[in-house]
């Protein structure tokens, strides 16, 4: 990557960048996934951080407010009446109670085919409040002039954790990243005062900001580790026009997930961006002076990919440029 | 830079110490005395389902159920319920058992369905028992006449004055704690507490029935 030419300049009859179309969209659902939680307990008069006190008269619930059909937690939710829960959670569940339950499937499957159809872990880029967090975190970082490690722990450990998280349920018949998990301190937190994962959260952001990037996100936890997985498949892609790109560097700058998944297109080698990592972000989009990145729909995990291709055709050695 | 090398350590350290107190709070069975809304069928099987989600406080029209702290060990985010706070009302249709998506709490139909566990009455501490009329805790029982009654016995050494002793049936108690919620004597400690297991709460019943 270092071989390439830097052009800071864009040429000037190219369209302008998008400026922060992503980021914008992106800032708008994660704070509605935060406020969407919380509304409940707000609408049915109770206080945040389960601070409210009842009576000998019954109160309203969040669980049953007349003109408001949601309620619940990241773990688990209510639209009208259909049950929503985490499927990493439901999986746990499955082995820690070694029991299965048809109904557990029918509320983990509408969560499983949304991430599926659109990209896995479009979970951590959107939604979890930890990334939320850690954006936040990687401002003050810059501000405090505070300088990091970059991939100090190789990404796919997090699959590895994940179904380490499934044997220890197991082992010890506990959901065990639900008592863990800092996810869970900040949705459960907000919304019913619970300190599960609390150690957890401050012990990320203790190491995101003296020792390592994103070590947890991209390499630790075990949900983004499940989603990683999920995102083998998923219909929105972002995809390269290599005869746009100038290597310019900013996409690999300003990657959420880890640059070296942006690596295949840069070089040329795949049109889309395959790995089941990519978090569909956009930040990539937002930062090319060139437009030459864009979001697609379409069913690229299932085509042969140009890699594949190539390496039929002559020598396998594309398919290790992906690897550093 | 020494903040850089110590960082990873320091944090994996502070979690992995957690991780370890809670490890073995839950070997020695800490968290088998924490008072769990209806349809718990028993501790191990509770664990092992309950994700945490919060979903039956959400549904608690009494708001008496709350989310375990870190001192809980294990299972910090669990419901439980402090009955000398808010006690469980025992609602008729059970929304916190509805309102459970992995069947951590089920098995309830009826008020007869919930083991939340037994009530148990301090014999020495009860105004009851040394001749004052106080029935507190029976009338407001939602299981009045049933779970607990009132045995009337002269009192010992005392030709005109009865004792109204209140008393627990073992077999009708669920446990929902609204006797310990309303007790009136609290100094030096409660009259009456719930006991989550039965067989340690009819082994103390007797103990305390033996002193009378």
């Amino acid at each position: 990557m270092s071989s390439r030419p830097k052009t800071s300049k864009s040429d000037p009859s190219l369209p302008a960048p998008s400026r922060q179309r992503w980021r914008i969209a992106r800032r708008c659902v994660q704070v509605s996934s935060i406020v969407l939680f919380a509304l409940p307990i707000l609408l049915a008069g109770w206080t945040l951080l389960g601070g409210t006190v009842g009576g000998a008269n019954p109160l309203a619930t969040p669980a049953e407010l007349p003109f408001f059909p949601f309620y619940g937690t990241l773990s688990s939710s209510e639209l009208v009446g259909i049950n929503l829960t985490d499927p990493f959670a439901t999986l746990q569940v499955v082995f820690a109670s070694k029991t299965f339950m048809l109904e557990w499937l029918w509320y983990a499957l509408p969560i499983l085919l949304l991430y599926a159809l659109i990209r896995g872990r479009v979970f951590c880029g959107w939604v979890c409040p930890v990334n939320f967090l850690l954006e936040g975190v990687d401002f003050l970082r810059t501000k405090l002039k505070l300088q990091v490690k970059e991939r100090v722990v190789p990404r796919r450990i997090k699959i590895y954790v994940a179904a380490g998280i499934l044997l220890v349920s197991a082992l010890v018949s506990i959901p065990i990243f639900e008592v863990f998990t800092p996810i869970g301190a900040v949705s459960r937190g907000i919304v019913l005062g619970s300190t599960t994962g609390l150690v957890v959260l401050i012990a990320i952001v203790f190491v995101e900001l003296f020792w390592g990037h994103r070590v947890w996100c991209r390499s630790l936890c075990p949900l983004g580790g499940f989603y990683q997985v999920l995102g083998r498949v998923g219909l929105i892609n972002i995809r390269m026009d290599y005869d746009r790109c100038t290597h310019c560097g900013n996409c690999s700058e300003k990657c959420l997930t880890d640059p070296e998944i942006l690596d295949p297109v840069l070089e040329g080698v795949e049109t889309t961006v395959l790995a089941g990592d990519c978090m569909l972000c956009g930040e990539c989009i937002d930062v090319c002076p060139t437009k030459a990145l864009s979001a697609k729909l379409g069913l690229e995990h299932f085509k042969p990919s140009n890699a594949a291709k190539a390496s039929k055709a002559a020598k396998p050695a594309a398919k290790d440029t992906t690897k550093k | 830079m020494e903040t850089q090398k110590l960082a990873p350590f320091l944090a994996g350290g502070v979690v992995a110490a957690q991780a370890a107190i809670f490890a073995v709070q839950h070997a020695m069975k800490r968290s088998h005395d924490l008072l769990r809304p209806p349809g718990v069928q028993d501790e191990q099987d509770f664990l092992a389902r309950c994700i945490r989600c919060g979903r039956c406080i959400e549904a608690c029209p009494y708001v008496c159920l709350k989310a375990a702290n870190d001192a809980s060990g294990m299972a910090v985010g669990t419901p439980v319920l402090n009955v000398r706070d808010q006690a469980c009302k025992l609602c008729e249709d059970f929304p916190c058992v509805n309102a459970c998506p992995t069947d951590a709490l089920r098995n309830v139909e009826s008020r007869a369905d919930v083991d939340m566990g037994l009530a148990v009455i301090d014999t020495e501490l009860c105004i009851a028992m040394k001749g004052m009329r106080c029935e507190v805790c029976y009338r407001v029982c939602p299981l009045i006449d049933t779970a607990i009654t009132i045995d009337y016995r002269p009192r010992e050494g005392d030709s005109i004055h009865a004792i109204f002793a209140p008393q627990v049936d073992a077999e009708k108690c669920v446990g929902c704690g609204l006797c310990v919620e309303r007790c009136v004597i609290d100094d030096p400690d409660l009259a009456i507490k719930i006991v989550r297991d039965r067989e340690k709460a009819i082994e103390e019943t007797h103990i305390q029935q033996a002193r009378v």
